[in-house]
């Protein structure tokens, strides 16, 4: 028998999964073809689902990703790139004390004591540059690589490339999140939209996934009502042998039904110790300082390793502000302090649980800032895009490895430059997708993540 | 085709890249002919060693410097290569590099020397003088290179010419086929012929027809997007007259139910939406104008060509009337950067949205490609785009008043001298209540200012008792019962620790360290004192006084009055107030919002009108403003022309009249087709064009060219009624199929799309139809008709103080009119697949996602649906739980049970689960999530 694309992409029921897209998606990038699903009348064989549930692609060095996104533009010479004051003219540089640490002696600055301690496990990226200065074209770039246009967000990329790991769960959910145009497949299918958990400025311990909570009834009752409705729908169903569609209905019911069961579970951290919650940080916050806001990222960060573990795809944290113009010490110190200690905890229980090596976790924001100068008063920084730092962690990417500097002040990458479609291009690699060949049909054209440009996978990370 | 300018032909060629010594302004950048000096011709020595010095000199800085954005390998910047030969003496966007033999007219030089600000390459830092030397050195010896052949050649692909295509199908007039004669029973209207032709060559025969039940629900759905009555199907059932399908396809298509339904089809096409989007997302507070005028549009059947021009240029029509200029804002509802701050980049960008929606609306073609080359695909060319792009350059999108950054967009004022009146006195008291708002809390934080200023001294002191990284939680302990504000007294002690080196700081840490607490509050209490003392001594003395010239004082001075020092309150509200003072703020801030949300607007049309008028525009090479070639005239694309007669376009209007009437006119090859492909995509789930927005190259190509190409013709023909179009597909035999077929297995084979039609496609409603249906079948759908529902005024921004969009979806209107907020969609819509309105969407996708199940499952519009219905039902029939079956049966799916489908929902009632109220809310529920509520067989 015979599959339509659309029979494909209406069949691909569970919704979040997308398994059979997973095959034929493999199948066809390995093949180069210019589309992953176009409108061909050309016929692709049907996946089964051990084909599918293999999880990754064989040369992938990451199954997952936990992106730790630093919204607002996080100031690197006050962070990870140490810039001291040299000859005898003072100029921009870090105005924050730095110190070497681990193995690695990365240098490290004192905002962030906690982290320091995880360097050996970090790779550096201090050559990072961006286009734009203007806050939300670049954070739509970093999510989408394109600065004004509604794309799909990288995570919907990867939830299209590789479908979810968790049949039970979204392969792509965005905790306190902003925009929709940030998480959204844009014209991908739908089933790899970002599931937002929590918006940006309101209490995350409350968050959930949007008609999640049925406390109307109970539970058994429900079960009986859906019991009912299966029995009209398969009845239904009988009767259209060919409409594979409705047995995908069928299966969407039942999923959204466990889901019900399964995803409130994980969002419910009674059943972690009062150890682990102090460890994140969870409910902790020094409330909001300047710029910097309650995000409660250390619930973030459990969350994240919460996700992880039950198989998502990618995960996608937020924090910010780090746009802090005025009082530029005391609000960079008030973000660092609220993320520090939850992200040095998610680093340890990754690696205490073996998911560090698959998962590739990311810090960054959508461009850094230039350095204020030590010796002056001065406590306002603005925007810069021609150069700052990310860092990976995991994921098969080296560890305790810098790559890339800026030049003596800072405020451009000099070496090793990575731009964000060559970051795009990164990650997609490190999930063994083939970065520049990922693509969609649509309204004329492939579209691919990394843009017309293209981007270049930075192969020297990778260990 | 060459994109650059021959020297001066326009005026508006200047040159980009001129030195600022430069005599000839012209010169340096469109030298045309790149010099060809001969290599050292004749001699084989002073060749070889100048191919040495290449490779020992040159090669290494190339390589070094320029490889990573000029070769094919890294990157090709600019359309510059520096990796060959050629791709040196060719040149990029802005001309040849070099001028073999002269340095200094060479742009490469010129970007090395970092001499012109618009051109300094590498764009980091200028490389070394010793390499420039070099450069220049080389290109004086005539730049001999060895690289003869290109490197890793990566053309992409190119587009194809203009008389490639016109022989393209959609590019080609459409004629009107003969109808193919077949003589069969399935043939009754022209359409069934073509189908039932295509469907003999491949062997296969067409599924029977529906049955009478199914078609009126079909057809009430397709045609209304509601669900048919029982008495609706009970009355066609038993109308036995030959033409009682004419007469439901009549009445449902004179029901103002249709123009909500088929309005909503247009509206996705127009990318329709009531906010802005982007980074400001502000209300269109008069977009509901345009949306009611596409519902009485396709109530009335207006003709296409009319309708079309009347959204083109109905502002520039002779008879222009509000209703034409409101049609305008089809123009206007495109997202749009209205905060972007280079003025001609909005301009640009604005224009490129209108065309690529024209592009794909009306002529199925994606324009937006070309701004930057020519089609890679489609015979369109960049030049095609800039003659388009000048007549909407011609066009005014943008007011002439801003808001801060914010511009406005255009909008025809239709108000009287008496609405201004009345709407100046709604903006006077809409005023004075924001004032009234911020006046309350600048009062409230200048209190909490002086308060913690005469507490100054406590507050330092205070401070002795805690380290900067205390928990806010610890300091509060502290702060409570010495009366302080805990969020300040820890900021305190955080910009104490930062300005350790501020003298005026500087005691504090030395104090906490050797003096008591005491010590500590005497020293910095008499400070204060002295300082305020001297002030107000000093300003009695001269008012004017700023600043105390005593050091000391001054700084303490200073210290105190600084509201970002030691004493800041928090900048943000939530923490700077007591609940008592924050709730008061948001109460005035909400009345004021709640009076904003309500204001009225002064009456205005948004939609365009012609501005200044240009009669060329320069193609903007690689779509960059900032690189502007050679200027085109207006004029339309060049392989949809059917005339060879230029286009006369007046030099005091815009030319998007004659745009307008070119595109509607009945010659162009696509403009017909494009529409029926439409219609009949909304009839059946799919086009015959599969990919409805692109007759192009990479488009699909017709399943059907013949019926495609006999319906454009009729329609045409039919004066563009899109109701001729329902009518003709509706008695078609085609779409009357059933949706089963008996070898449906050997179809499915054959034709897994069904693109042949051997039978109806079986249709999961629309998110709006889900809805409507839902509320109608419960009695709760709300039949008022229009008007503005968006509860913003006009540019009001969506988000409230606290970022949050309270724009709310309980309206039980139709689904139509509920408003349609960019970057913040109902939930319930986006489940379902409603389209992004930011681009024109034909086809909507039909996913099956378990989130959906949620929605059916939890979301409170169902939940309280199913009970209201459960109420009715009890109501009509209160104790009979058979009846009860039968009435829920009736309302939602138009029939009676059988009697399996009796015996189970009985069973269910029956069940120990809820009580009965709730159990029969709870069959109510389950009917409406099942298969036959949600999908159209």
């Amino acid at each position: 028998m015979r599959f339509s694309r659309r029979q494909l992409l209406q069949s691909t029921s569970c919704g979040f999964g997308s398994l059979a897209l997973q095959a034929l998606c493999r199948q066809q990038v390995l093949a180069n073809q210019p589309a992953l699903i176009s409108d061909t009348a050309s016929a692709a064989p049907p996946a089964t689902k051990s084909q599918a549930s293999q999880g990754s692609h064989p040369s992938a060095t990451a199954k997952r990703v936990i992106f730790l996104c630093m919204s607002g533009g996080p100031a690197q010479l006050d962070t990870f790139d140490y810039k001291p004051q040299t000859g005898n003219k003072p100029h921009p540089g870090s105005v924050v004390n730095f110190a070497q640490h681990g193995e690695s002696g990365m240098w490290v600055s004192d905002l962030l004591p906690e982290t320091a301690k995880h360097v050996d496990k970090l790779c550096m990226l201090h050559g990072m540059h961006a286009d734009t200065g203007i806050h939300a074209q670049s954070f739509l770039q970093l999510h989408t690589g394109e600065r004004l246009r509604v794309r799909p967000s990288l995570g919907s990329w990867i939830s299209y490339g590789l479908g979810s790991e968790n049949e039970n769960l979204p392969g792509f959910i965005s905790l306190n999140t902003s925009k929709t145009s940030v998480y959204s497949s844009a014209f991908l299918p739908s089933i790899h939209n970002g599931t937002p958990i929590g918006v940006n400025g309101e209490d995350m311990s409350a968050a959930t996934l949007a008609n999640i909570a049925s406390d109307h009834l109970p539970l058994a009752a429900k079960r009986q009502q859906l019991d009912f409705v299966q029995q009209l729908n398969r009845g239904h169903r009988t009767q259209r042998p060919i409409d594979d569609n409705l047995e995908s209905v069928i299966q969407s019911m039942e999923l959204g039904f466990r889901m019900q069961t399964s995803a409130p579970g994980l969002l419910d951290l009674s059943d972690e110790t009062q150890a682990t919650l102090d460890r994140y940080r969870v409910g902790q916050q020094a409330k909001s300082v300047g710029t910097c806001k309650d995000s409660d990222f250390g619930r973030q960060c459990l969350l994240a390793r919460r996700f992880a573990e039950a198989g998502v795809r990618f995960i996608e944290l937020n924090h910010g502000s780090w746009d802090q113009h005025k009082n530029h010490r005391r609000d960079l110190a008030a973000n660092c302090a609220a993320t520090d200690a939850p992200i040095a905890a998610l680093l340890d229980d990754l690696q205490q649980r073996g998911l560090l090596e698959e998962t590739l976790v990311i810090w960054g924001g959508e461009f850094g800032r230039p350095g204020l100068t030590p010796e002056n008063k001065k406590n306002e920084t603005g925007h810069n895009p021609a150069g700052f730092t990310f860092w990976f962690a995991g994921g098969g990417m080296k560890s305790g490895y810098v790559h890339g500097k800026t030049n003596t002040t800072g405020n451009k990458a000099v070496e090793g430059r990575v731009h964000f479609r060559d970051l795009h291009a990164t990650i997609l690699h490190a999930m063994g997708l083939p970065a520049n060949e990922l693509s969609y049909w649509y309204q004329g054209r492939d579209h691919r993540l990394t843009g017309p440009q293209g981007g270049k996978v930075a192969h020297e990370l990778f260990a | 085709m060459n994109c650059l300018p021959n020297g001066s032909s326009s005026p508006l060629a200047k040159p980009l890249f001129r030195s600022p010594d430069s005599v000839d302004p012209v010169m340096p950048r469109f030298l045309m002919l790149p010099l060809l000096v001969a290599v050292i011709a004749g001699n084989a020595a002073a060749a070889d060693q100048g191919i040495e010095f290449f490779e020992k000199q040159v090669r290494p800085i190339l390589v070094e410097h320029c490889y990573e954005c000029h070769s094919a390998e890294m990157d090709v910047q600019g359309g510059l290569r520096l990796d060959w030969q050629q791709g040196i003496v060719a040149g990029g966007d802005s001309g040849p590099a070099i001028v073999k033999g002269k340095p200094h007219e060479s742009l490469l030089i010129k970007a090395i020397e970092y001499l012109d600000r618009q051109l300094q390459m590498p764009p980091q830092n200028a490389i070394p003088v010793a390499q420039q030397t070099t450069l220049k050195r080389w290109i004086k010896m005539g730049a001999p290179d060895p690289r003869t052949t290109a490197p890793g050649e990566t053309e992409g692909p190119q587009g194809m010419s203009v008389a490639e295509g016109r022989q393209f199908w959609s590019f080609q007039p459409v004629v009107a086929p003969p109808i193919p004669r077949i003589d069969s029973a399935f043939v009754q209207t022209p359409i069934d012929a073509f189908v039932l032709q295509q469907l003999q060559q491949q062997g296969l025969d067409p599924a029977p027809p529906a049955d009478k039940s199914t078609l009126i629900r079909r057809a009430t759905q397709d045609l209304i997007g509601l669900p048919a009555t029982e008495q609706q199907v009970a009355d066609y059932l038993s109308d036995e007259s030959a033409n009682a399908f004419c007469k439901v396809i009549e009445r449902l298509l004179a029901s103002h139910h249709h123009g909500q339904h088929w309005g909503r089809h247009w509206l996705d096409v127009a990318r329709y939406a009531d906010s802005n989007g982007l980074d400001e997302n502000i209300g269109f507070g008069n977009a509901w104008r345009y949306r009611d005028y596409v519902i009485d549009a396709f109530n009335a059947d207006k003709p296409y060509d009319r309708f079309l021009i009347e959204q083109l240029a109905g502002d520039l029509l002779p008879a222009a009337s509000d209703e034409t200029i409101t049609a305008t804002g089809f123009l206007q509802l495109g997202p749009k950067v209205l905060a972007e701050p280079d003025i001609e980049k909005l301009h640009l960008d604005t224009i490129d949205e209108q065309l690529d929606t024209v592009g794909k609306a009306f002529l199925g073609m994606t324009l937006g490609c070309v701004r930057c080359h020519d089609h890679k695909f489609d015979p369109i060319k960049q030049t095609d785009y800039y003659s388009l792009a000048a007549i909407f350059r011609s066009t005014q999108t943008f007011g002439e008043r801003k808001n801060g950054a914010i511009k406005f967009w255009y909008e025809h004022s239709v108000g009287s001298d008496q609405d201004k009146e009345r709407i100046a006195a709604v903006d006077k008291q809409l005023a004075a209540l924001k004032s009234a708002a911020s006046s309350f809390r600048n009062k409230a934080i200048s209190e909490l200012r002086q308060q913690a200023r005469t507490q100054a001294a406590d507050y330092l002191v205070a401070c002795l008792h805690f380290e900067p990284n205390a928990s806010l939680k610890q300091v509060d302990k502290i702060a409570q019962p010495l009366n302080l504000h805990p969020r300040v007294l820890l900021h305190c002690r955080s910009h104490l620790e930062f300005h350790r080196e501020d003298p005026f700081f500087k005691d504090w840490h030395r104090l906490a360290k050797e003096a008591t607490p005491d010590a500590l509050r005497k020293h910095y209490s008499e400070l204060f004192e002295h300082a305020e003392d001297a002030f107000a001594q000093a300003q009695q003395q001269t008012p004017k006084t700023k600043r105390l010239t005593d050091p000391t004082l001054e700084a303490a001075r200073a210290a105190l009055d600084d509201h970002s020092g030691f004493l800041a309150v928090p900048s943000v509200d939530a923490f700077a107030f007591d609940s008592e003072t924050l709730t008061e703020h948001h109460r005035l801030l909400s009345i004021a919002r709640a009076f904003e949300t309500t204001a009225p607007d002064l009456p205005e049309l948004m939609g365009v009108c012609d501005g200044e008028i240009t009669n060329t525009m320069p193609v903007m090479i690689r779509g960059s403003h900032h690189n502007p070639g050679a200027a085109v005239q207006r004029g339309f694309p060049e392989v949809m022309r059917w005339s060879n007669q230029p286009v006369a376009f007046p030099d005091n209007a815009s030319g998007r009249l004659e745009l307008a009437q070119w595109i509607a006119a009945p010659e162009h090859p696509l403009t017909a087709r494009v529409m029926v492909n439409r219609v009949w995509a909304w009839h059946f789930g799919q086009g015959l064009v599969a990919s409805t927005e692109n007759f192009g190259v990479m488009g699909q190509r017709p399943a059907n060219q013949p019926l495609l190409d006999w319906l454009a013709a009729y329609f045409v023909r039919s004066g563009w009624s899109v109701k001729a179009l329902h009518r003709i597909i509706l008695n078609s035999s085609t779409w009357q199929m059933a949706s089963t077929h008996a070898d449906a297995s050997h179809c499915q084979s054959i034709d897994p799309k069904n693109q042949l039609h051997w039978r109806q496609n079986l249709r999961r409603l629309q998110a709006e139809q889900i809805r409507d249906a839902i509320l109608s079948v419960c009695g709760r759908l709300d039949p008022s008709v229009g008007g503005k529902t968006l509860p913003l005024r006009n540019r009001q921004f969506v988000f409230n103080h606290t970022s949050e969009d309270h724009t709310t979806y309980d309206s039980l209107r139709r689904a139509v009119y509920l408003p349609v907020i960019r970057n913040n969609l109902y939930s319930l819509f986006t489940e379902f697949d409603y389209p992004d309105p930011t681009m024109p969407t034909g086809v909507r996708s039909q996913t099956t996602v378990a989130p959906q199940a949620l929605v059916l499952l939890n979301d409170p519009l169902i939940l309280d649906s199913a009970t209201a219905l459960a109420r009715r039902i009890t109501r009509d029939s209160p104790h009979s739980t058979v009846s009860q079956i039968r009435e829920l049966y009736s309302r939602c799916l138009a029939r009676s049970p059988n009697e399996h489908e009796r015996r189970l929902a009985t069973a269910f009632l029956e069940k120990d689960i809820a009580n009965p109220v709730q159990r029969l809310a709870m069959l109510c529920q389950a009917i409406l999530c099942s298969h036959e509520f949600m999908y159209v067989n």
